[in-house]
C-alpha cells in the first residue's frame, strides 16, 4: 500500500506521508518549513496517519531545507498523536534542533491548576453569581465613601496627613486650567439659549424676556450641570486614570506599607480641590453664559445693554445662585468621588486604568443627571 | 515544626495558608525570622515568593493561618496596631513602585517627614545620604521615569530604608542591577544586619548573593504547595535530602544527566 496521501493546498508540499513495508509510515518533509507554512488541522492530520493503521512513525528529512518553530509545533502534534493512539514514533532523523526545543517545551510540566476552567453555568448560577457580584460592588461603593467622609472629618479635627502641595496642584488644574474649556461652553449655551428664546418670544413682542429666559435657565440648570459634564470628562477620567496607574504601579500598595492612608494622601486632596473649585467655576460660567445670551440680546434683537443687566438683576435672587452654588458643589462632590473610586478600584493592567476612567465618566453623568432630576423635584415641591 | 519558632523570633508565620480567590499558592506555611538576620525566600519563578512577600507586609489576607510580629496577630489586629508593625518595616517591590509624581529625593523623604520629628533640613540630609547609599548622588531630583529600571530598584531602596526600619524586605532587589551594583547591594545590606541590627527578609535567585548574604532560608515548592527545605543555603546546597533543592543551589548542576532523547 504506497502511495501519497497528502491531500492539495496548505502544508501538503512541505510533507509526505508514505507506507513503507507493512503498516510502517514515513513522514517526509520537505522544502523550506519557514513561516509561509499552513499547519493541517489537527483532525485531518490524525486522519490521515489512522487510516493508514500504522504501527510506527519514522520521519524522513532528507529533503528538509530550512525549518523554524512551525516545525516544532508539527511534530509535536504528532507526537500528540502517536501518544493518545499508542504507536511508535522515531525521532531519531529530525534535526537536533527540533529535538532539543521539543524537550525544552516539555521540561516544566503542565500546571493543571494554573489553566482557567471554564464556567458551563446554569441560568440560575449565573444571576446568582451576578448578584453577588452587584452586591459586593455596592458594599464596596459604600465602604468608600465611608472613607470619604472620616478623611474629611480628620481633615476638620486637622489630623488628616496629606501634601499642601498636592491640594495646590489639583486646584490648579481642576480650577485655572479648566475655564477656557468652560468659558467656551457656557458662552455657546448662552447664546443658543437666547436664540432659542428669542424665536418664539419675538412673536408675542416680548424681546425683553429673553434676559429672563437665559439667566433663570442658566444660572439654575445649564450653569450647574454643563460646568459638571465638563469636569466629568475632564477631571473625573483623569483622576481615575492617575489613581489606576498607581495601583498599577504598585505605588498605592507603597503607600499602605508605609502606613501612609492613600485616602488621605491621594484621594483627599482632589476631593477638596475639586469640591472648592467646582463652585467656583458654576459662578464664572453663570456669568459668561448670561453674557452670550446678552451678545445676541444686543446683536440680534437690539436690547441695549442696560436693559439687558436690569432685566436679568430682577430675573434671579438669591435662591437661584444659591441653589446653582448648591448643585455645583454637590456635582463636584460626585464627579470627584467617582473619579477616584473608579481609579482606586481599578485592576491591574493598561485595559483596567481605560475601563476606570471611562466607568468614573458614565457613572458620575448618570448620578450628575439623576441628582439634578431630584433637584428639580424638590425646588418644584418646596416653591424655591 | 513547632520546634523550629524560636522565642527570638520577631516575625513567625503559622499554618499560612496563600490563595488568589480559587487558586491556591501554598498550604500550611510554617516558619519564623531571627532577630537581625537575613532570611531569604528561595524557588522557582512563579511559585509564590511575592505573594508571600504581600502577607508578611499586609497587602493581602491569608485564606489562613497567622502571621505574628512579636506575638502580636499581624493579621487580625486592629488598625492601629496594625499601623505601628507597619512603621516598622521598609519594603522594596519587585518593580520599584516609587511615587511617580515625586522626585527621587521627595521619595525618599515623605516617610521622614510623615513619621518624624526632624526639621526640613535635617530631612533633606536624611534622605541625600540614602539615596547616596544606593550610588545615586546627582539625581536627587530626577523623578522615577527620568531613570532606569535598576535606579529605580536603588531608589526603591533608599525609600525602603528611610526610616532605619526593624524589618526589611526586599522583593529580588538585585534583578536589574548590573554585577558591582548588586554586590555593593549585598554589602549594604549585610551592613544593615551588622551595624543597625535589621532583620531581613530577602526573595531573591541570585545564588551568589543568596549564599553571601543568607542566614537562614526557606524554599519553596510549587509541587507539593509547602516549604521543601529550610536552613542555612550553604549546608542545603551540600546536604539537603531533595533534589530540587540541590539542584536549584547549584544551577541545575545536580541533575545535567537528564535523559537526551526525546
Ligand atoms: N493578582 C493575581 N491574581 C491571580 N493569580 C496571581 C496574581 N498574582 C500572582 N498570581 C499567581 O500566583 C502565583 C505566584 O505568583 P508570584 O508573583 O508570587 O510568583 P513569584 O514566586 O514572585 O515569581 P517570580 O520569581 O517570577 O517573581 C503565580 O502562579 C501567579 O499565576
Ligand atoms: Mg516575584
Amino acid at each position: 500500500m504506497q502511495g501519497e496521501l497528502s491531500k492539495a493546498g496548505g502544508l501538503s508540499d512541505f510533507y509526505r506521508i508514505e507506507a513503507i513495508e507493512d503498516r510502517f509510515l514515513e513522514i517526509q518533509l520537505q522544502g523550506a518549513w519557514n513561516s509561509s507554512a499552513q499547519l493541517p488541522g489537527r483532525d485531518q492530520l490524525e486522519q490521515q496517519i489512522l487510516s493508514l493503521q500504522p504501527k510506527k512513525l519514522f520521519f524522513n528529512c532528507k529533503e528538509l531545507s530550512s525549518w523554524n518553530s512551525v516545525l516544532v509545533v508539527f511534530v509535536s502534534e504528532i507526537r500528540r498523536i502517536a501518544k493518545q493512539n499508542s504507536l511508535e514514533l522515531d525521532c531519531e532523523q529530525l534535526p537536533q534542533g527540533v529535538s532539543r526545543l521539543i524537550r525544552l517545551s516539555e521540561a516544566v510540566p503542565e500546571n493543571e491548576e494554573a489553566r482557567f476552567q471554564d464556567y458551563h453555568d446554569s441560568f440560575f448560577e449565573k444571576v446568582g453569581r451576578e448578584s453577588v457580584k452587584t452586591l459586593n460592588a455596592g458594599h464596596d461603593l459604600l465602604e468608600f465613601f465611608g472613607r470619604i467622609i472620616v478623611v474629611s472629618g480628620q481633615f476638620l479635627r486637622g489630623c488628616a496627613r496629606y501634601r499642601a502641595v498636592d491640594i495646590f496642584r489639583n486646584i490648579q488644574e481642576t480650577g485655572a486650567q479648566a475655564l477656557p474649556i468652560i468659558s467656551l461652553i457656557a458662552f455657546l449655551m448662552g447664546l443658543i439659549l437666547a436664540y432659542v428664546g428669542a424665536v418664539q418670544l419675538t412673536q408675542f413682542g416680548a424681546q425683553i424676556f429673553v434676559a429672563d429666559l437665559v439667566a433663570i435657565a442658566i444660572v439654575r440648570e445649564m450653569g450647574p450641570i454643563m460646568t459638571a459634564v465638563v469636569m466629568a470628562g475632564r477631571t473625573g477620567a483623569a483622576f481615575a486614570a492617575q489613581l489606576g496607574t498607581m495601583k498599577v504601579n504598585q505605588e498605592i500598595d507603597a503607600y499602605q506599607t508605609m502606613a501612609i492612608s492613600p485616602y488621605q494622601f491621594l484621594v483627599f486632596p482632589r476631593l477638596l480641590a475639586l469640591c472648592l473649585m467646582m463652585p467656583l467655576l458654576c459662578v464664572f460660567s453663570n456669568f459668561i453664559g448670561i453674557f452670550g445670551g446678552a451678545v445676541v440680546a444686543r446683536y440680534h434683537l437690539g436690547i441695549s445693554w442696560l436693559q439687558y443687566y436690569t432685566q436679568v438683576q430682577s430675573a434671579i435672587g438669591v435662591p437661584d445662585i444659591s441653589l446653582s452654588l448648591i448643585k455645583a458643589f454637590v456635582f463636584g462632590v460626585v464627579v470627584a468621588a467617582f473619579g477616584c473610586y473608579r481609579g482606586m478600584r481599578s485592576g491591574n493592567n493598561a485595559l483596567a486604568v481605560g475601563q476606570a476612567a471611562t466607568s468614573a465618566v458614565v457613572s458620575s453623568l448618570v448620578l450628575i443627571v439623576i441628582l439634578d432630576a431630584l433637584f428639580a423635584i424638590m425646588t418644584g415641591v418646596w416653591g424655591i | 515544626m513547632a520546634a523550629f519558632n524560636h522565642p527570638n523570633s520577631p516575625i513567625r508565620v503559622e499554618n499560612l495558608s496563600m490563595a488568589y480567590d480559587s487558586f491556591l499558592i501554598m498550604r500550611d506555611l510554617n516558619f519564623s525570622v531571627k532577630r537581625g538576620s537575613i532570611f531569604v525566600v528561595m524557588g522557582g519563578s512563579g511559585c509564590g515568593k511575592s505573594t508571600l512577600l504581600k502577607h508578611l507586609v499586609g497587602l493581602k489576607e491569608p485564606a489562613k493561618g497567622r502571621i505574628l510580629y512579636d506575638d502580636l496577630d499581624f493579621t487580625a489586629c486592629d488598625i492601629e496596631d496594625r499601623k505601628t508593625v507597619l512603621r516598622r518595616m521598609g519594603v522594596l517591590y519587585q518593580t520599584g513602585a516609587l511615587w511617580s509624581a515625586l522626585t527621587l529625593l521627595e521619595n525618599v523623604s515623605i516617610p521622614l517627614k510623615e513619621f518624624t520629628s526632624f526639621s526640613a533640613n535635617e530631612i533633606d540630609e536624611i534622605a541625600r545620604l540614602k539615596l547616596a547609599l544606593v550610588g545615586l548622588k546627582g539625581f536627587e531630583d530626577h523623578y522615577p521615569s527620568q531613570i532606569s529600571g535598576g535606579m529605580q530598584k536603588r531608589a526603591g531602596l533608599a525609600r525602603a530604608m528611610a526610616l532605619d526600619p526593624e524589618f526589611l524586605f526586599f522583593d529580588e532587589p538585585s534583578a536589574g542591577l548590573d554585577p558591582l551594583s548588586s554586590r555593593r547591594l549585598d554589602d549594604l545590606i549585610l551592613e544593615l544586619r551588622d551595624s543597625l541590627g535589621t532583620t531581613v527578609v530577602v526573595v531573591t535567585h541570585e545564588l551568589d548573593s543568596i549564599f553571601k548574604i543568607a542566614d537562614d532560608s526557606i524554599f519553596l515548592d510549587t509541587q507539593t504547595k509547602s516549604v521543601l527545605d529550610h536552613g542555612n543555603p550553604k549546608q542545603l546546597r551540600a546536604e539537603s535530602p531533595h533534589p530540587a533543592v540541590r539542584s536549584f543551589l547549584t544551577r541545575g548542576g545536580d541533575s545535567e544527566k537528564e535523559a537526551h532523547t526525546i
